[in-house]
C-alpha cells in the first residue's frame, strides 16, 4: 500500500517539524546599553557616554524592560528609529556570518516541498486515492 | 473586579468542557435532551466569557492601574476607542477576545437556522467547544490578563505605577486608526477558520462524507477568509503610514503568519468547487482545510512564543510550548481522522484531459500551496537551520521576492486561462478561438508600454498578464450582459447588475479576481519605480525629486503632558505650481522612544512620501524622501476585494425549498 505508506510519512514529517523555542536569560539595561551607540553623535558607545542624551536613552530602556519588551525588540525600536547605525559595530574576531539570502538548502527545500505538493494533488485527484 | 472576570472564565471553561462531552455522548447514545443540556452549556459559556471581556474593558475604560494588564498598555490620558483596542493590544487582552471571538462564533452556529448540515453541529460544536476549553485554560492558568499588579509580579512596572500614578500607556506607533481596526479583522480572520475546520471534522467523526459539510461552510470560510485578507490589507497600509520606512510588507514573520492561512484558504475556496461540480479532491479539501485551521493557530504561536523576532512579537511568555503542544495534536489528530475515513473521500471523477478547466484549478491549488509552502520554509528556515547546524540564518525579503513573484505571476495568469477553458475537456478549436483576443489585447499593451518607456521586462509581462486577465474578466461579464439583453430584453447596465444579482457568489469570485489584479499592479510598480533621496536642509532650501520641489519652511514643536512633538513643514511644487505642504513628524512620548510621522501626498499615479529623520542644533534637517508608484492601487485592491468578497456572501433572499436531504443531496 504505497499511498498509505507516504501518507504517513507526510502526517509524520509535517508533525515532526522541529521547532525549538528559544528561551531569553534575564536581560539588564546595561546589556542593552553595551550594544547601542549614544544618540549624541559623540560616537561613543551607550554605556560609556555621559550626556543628557544618554540618560533619556537608558530611560527609554528602562521603560521597555518594565514593559517586559526582549532585548531584540528593544534593538530593533532604535535600529527603526536611528537607522543601522545606532548599533554598535561587531568587533571583527566575533562578526557573526554576514546574512545569507539566497542559501543552496534553502532553495533545495523550497522546490522539493513544491513538488511534494503536486505529488499529494495528483494523487488525491486519482479515482481511488487509498482506496483498496 | 478582577475577581469576577476571572471566575467567569473559571465557570465558561466548566460550562465549555461540559458542553463538549455532552454533544458527542448526547449525539452518539442518541439522548436529545443531553444535546439539549449541551447546547445551553455552551450559550451559558458565551455569556460568561462575555462578561469576562466586559469586566476586562471596564477596568481598562475606569483606568483601574490595580490590574497588570491595564498598567501596562494604558495611561489615564488615553481616548476611549484607544483604551478599548488596549484589549486587543496586549498578549493576554488579545487572547481572552480571540476566546471570546470562539465563543460568540460557536453561538451563532448553533443558533443559525439551517436546512442542510443540522446533524453535524453537535460534532462541529463540539469541536469549538474544545478549542475554547484550550484557549480558556491558557487564560486562566498561564496568561491571566485579570492579574492584579504587585512588586513581586512585575517589580519595574509596579514602580514606574506607583511614581507616576498612571499607566505606561499604549505604544504611540499603535496609535491609528489602522491599529484599532486592523488586529481584530485579523483575529477575526484567524478565529473564524475554527468554524469550518470543526465542521470538517464533524463529518469525518460522524461520517457525513457527502458535500452537506462544505455547503454548510461556505460562507463561513469566505467571512473567515475576507477578515483575514482585508486585516492583512490593513495591516500593509498601518505599516506603510506608521512606521515609516516606505515599505508596506517586508515578510516578517508575522507577515507570514497572517499570509499562509489566506493562501491555503484560497486554494480552499477554489477546490471546493471541484468537490461540488465533479466530486473530485476530497481527501485533498479536508488536508486543506485542517492546514488552514493549523497555520492560524500557527500564527498565533509564532506572535506569542517569542521564537522568532519580529515588529509584531508580543513580550515572551510561557504560551509556545502550550501551543505547540495544542498544534501537534490537532494536526496529527486531524490527518489521523482523514486517513481512517479515505474510504468514504474516494474521487468520483478522475481528471480527463490536461487541457481543462479542472487541470487550472489543480495548478491554482499547486501554486497556492506551493507559495504558502515556500513562505513557511523561509518563516521557519532560521531555526531549522540553528537546530541542525547551529548556525542562525536569517531569510530576507529576496527569497520570498524571487520564489513567489512567479508563483503569484502564475497564478494570476491561470485566473485568465481558467475562464477560457471549459470543463472536463477543451477542444482546439474552442481554444484558440477563446484566446485570440485576449492574447491580442496583452500584446498589444506590452508594446505599447514598451514604447511609453517600460523597459523592465519582469514589469512588462506582470502588466500584460494583467490585461489579458481583465479582458477574460471583462468580456465574461459582456457576454453574459449581452445574453440577458437579448433574453429579457433589458438594457445592458441592467442586464449586467441582473447578471451579476442572479449569480453573487461566482461575480463576486470576478470581483476578487479584479481586486488581486488591482494589488499586482500596485505591488509591481511600486517595488520596480519606488525612488528615494536623503537630504539634509537648513531652512529655506530646496530639493527636487521626480518634477517635485521641496522647501523646507522650518520646524516648530509642540508639548502636550505625555509627549513633545517636533513638525517641519515642506511647500510642495510640482513642475513649479505650488500642491500644497507635507508636514512630516516626530514625536518623544515619555514612556517610548521617538515616534516618526511620515507626510504623504498620494495620489493614483504615485504617492510623495516625505519621513522626517532627524536635525541638529543650528537647524540642519535630515530628510528621506519616497516616491511610490501607483501604491494607491494596493488598499484600492484591497476595497475591491471588500466589495467582491460582500457580493458573494450576500444572503439569498429566500432560502429555496429544501429539495435536497442531507441524505439525497449535496452531489
Amino acid at each position: 500500500m504505497r499511498p498509505k505508506r507516504l501518507f504517513i510519512i507526510l502526517i509524520l514529517s509535517l508533525v515532526l517539524l522541529p521547532v525549538t523555542p528559544v528561551l531569553a536569560a534575564d536581560i539588564t539595561v546595561e546589556d542593552i546599553a553595551g550594544q547601542l551607540m549614544c544618540s549624541c553623535d559623540c560616537g561613543i558607545v551607550l554605556s560609556e557616554c555621559e550626556c543628557d542624551t544618554q540618560e533619556e536613552m537608558v530611560t527609554i530602556i528602562e521603560q521597555q524592560l518594565a514593559q517586559g519588551e526582549s532585548q531584540q525588540e528593544i534593538l530593533d525600536y532604535f535600529v527603526a528609529q536611528y537607522g543601522d547605525q545606532i548599533l554598535v559595530p561587531p568587533t571583527p574576531a566575533t562578526t557573526p556570518p554576514p546574512k545569507q539570502d539566497s542559501n543552496l538548502v534553502l532553495w533545495a527545500l523550497a522546490l522539493i516541498g513544491i513538488l511534494a505538493v503536486g505529488v499529494v494533488i495528483y494523487l488525491t485527484q486519482k479515482k481511488r486515492v487509498g482506496g483498496k | 473586579m478582577a475577581d469576577i472576570g476571572y471566575i467567569a472564565l473559571l465557570l465558561a471553561l466548566v460550562a465549555s468542557i461540559y458542553a463538549a462531552i455532552s454533544f458527542i455522548f448526547g449525539v452518539r447514545g442518541r439522548h436529545p435532551a443531553l444535546v439539549d443540556s449541551a447546547r445551553n452549556s455552551l450559550l451559558a459559556a458565551s455569556g460568561l466569557v462575555s462578561i469576562s471581556v466586559a469586566t476586562l474593558l471596564y477596568a481598562l475604560i475606569t483606568h483601574d492601574f490595580q490590574i497588570e494588564y491595564v498598567a501596562n498598555y494604558t495611561s489615564s490620558d488615553m481616548s476611549l476607542p484607544y483604551l478599548i483596542s488596549a484589549l486587543w493590544a496586549g498578549n493576554t487582552g488579545s487572547l481572552l477576545f480571540w476566546a471570546w471571538l470562539i465563543s460568540i462564533f460557536a453561538a451563532v452556529v448553533l443558533l443559525q437556522k439551517r436546512d442542510i448540515g443540522k446533524e453535524l453541529v453537535p460534532y462541529a460544536s463540539a469541536i469549538i467547544m474544545v478549542t475554547q476549553a484550550f484557549f480558556l485554560i491558557l487564560l486562566l492558568w498561564v496568561a491571566n490578563p485579570f492579574q492584579e499588579l504587585s512588586y513581586t509580579v512585575n517589580p519595574q512596572l509596579f514602580n514606574y505605577v506607583q511614581a507616576n500614578v498612571d499607566g505606561v500607556g499604549l505604544n504611540p506607533m499603535l496609535e491609528n486608526l489602522g491599529m484599532i481596526i486592523h488586529p481584530p479583522t485579523l483575529l477575526i480572520g484567524y478565529v473564524g477558520f475554527t468554524v469550518p475546520f470543526a465542521f470538517a471534522i464533524a463529518a469525518l467523526l460522524s461520517r457525513r462524507l457527502s458535500d452537506e459539510w462544505l455547503i454548510t461552510i461556505r460562507r463561513w470560510t469566505i467571512i473567515a477568509w475576507l477578515f483575514l485578507g482585508v486585516g492583512n490589507i490593513l495591516g500593509a497600509w498601518w505599516a506603510y503610514v506608521e512606521l515609516g520606512w516606505g515599505g508596506y510588507w517586508a515578510w516578517d514573520p508575522v507577515e507570514n503568519a497572517g499570509f499562509m492561512p489566506w493562501l491555503v484558504a484560497t486554494a480552499f475556496l477554489h477546490s471546493i468547487m471541484m468537490q461540488r461540480r465533479r466530486g473530485m479532491l476530497k481527501v485533498w479539501n479536508m488536508v486543506l482545510i485542517i492546514l488552514t485551521f493549523t497555520l492560524a493557530i500557527f500564527g498565533t504561536f509564532l506572535t506569542r512564543s517569542g521564537i522568532l523576532s519580529s515588529v509584531h512579537t508580543f513580550s515572551e511568555s510561557a504560551l509556545g510550548p502550550f501551543f505547540l503542544a495544542f498544534l501537534g495534536v490537532t494536526l496529527f489528530g486531524s490527518l489521523v481522522l482523514v486517513f481512517y475515513r479515505r474510504n468514504g473521500l474516494k474521487s468520483e471523477a478522475e481528471m480527463e484531459s490536461l487541457v481543462s478547466r479542472e487541470s487550472t484549478f489543480l495548478l491554482n491549488n499547486l501554486l497556492l500551496v506551493g507559495a504558502a509552502f515556500t513562505i513557511f520554509l523561509g518563516t521557519v528556515f532560521p531555526l531549522i537551520s540553528e537546530w541542525v547546524r547551529g548556525v542562525k540564518i536569517s531569510v530576507g525579503p529576496p527569497f520570498f521576492n524571487q520564489v513567489n513573484g512567479p508563483i503569484f505571476l502564475a497564478a494570476i495568469l491561470l485566473t485568465g486561462i481558467c475562464a477560457l477553458i471549459g470543463w472536463r475537456r477543451a477542444s482546439t478549436k474552442n481554444l484558440a478561438r477563446n484566446f485570440l483576443w485576449p492574447l491580442v489585447v496583452a500584446l498589444v499593451l506590452g508594446i505599447v508600454l514598451f514604447i511609453l518607456g517600460v523597459r523592465q521586462w519582469y514589469a512588462l509581462v506582470v502588466l500584460s498578464v494583467c490585461s489579458f486577465v481583465l479582458y477574460t474578466i471583462f468580456y465574461e461579464w459582456f457576454r453574459g450582459a449581452r445574453a440577458r439583453h437579448r433574453m429579457k430584453a433589458e438594457n445592458y447596465l441592467k442586464a449586467f447588475f441582473g447578471l451579476v444579482w442572479a449569480n453573487r457568489p461566482r461575480y463576486g469570485g470576478y470581483i476578487v479576481h479584479i481586486a488581486i489584479i488591482l494589488i499586482a499592479i500596485g505591488v509591481v510598480g511600486s517595488y520596480f519605480y519606488s525612488m528615494e533621496k536623503e537630504v539634509i536642509l537648513m531652512p529655506g532650501e530646496e530639493m527636487t525629486i521626480e518634477g517635485y520641489t521641496l522647501t523646507y519652511e522650518g520646524m516648530v514643536s509642540s508639548q502636550t503632558e505625555s509627549r513633545i512633538t517636533y513638525t517641519a513643514t515642506l511647500s510642495v511644487h510640482n513642475k513649479g505650481k505650488l500642491i500644497g505642504q507635507l508636514v512630516p513628524e516626530k514625536y518623544f512620548h515619555r514612556a517610548y522612544p521617538a515616534v516618526t510621522e511620515v507626510a504623504i501626498r498620494s495620489t493614483l499615479v504615485e504617492d510623495l512620501y516625505v519621513i522626517l529623520v532627524g536635525w541638529d542644533e543650528v537647524g540642519a534637517t535630515a530628510f528621506k524622501v519616497l516616491i511610490n508608484p501607483v501604491i494607491k492601487w494596493i488598499w484600492i485592491g484591497g476595497a475591491v476585494l471588500l466589495l467582491g468578497g460582500l457580493v458573494a456572501l450576500w444572503p439569498e433572499r429566500r432560502r429555496p425549498p429544501a429539495i435536497e436531504t442531507p441524505e439525497t443531496g449535496g452531489k
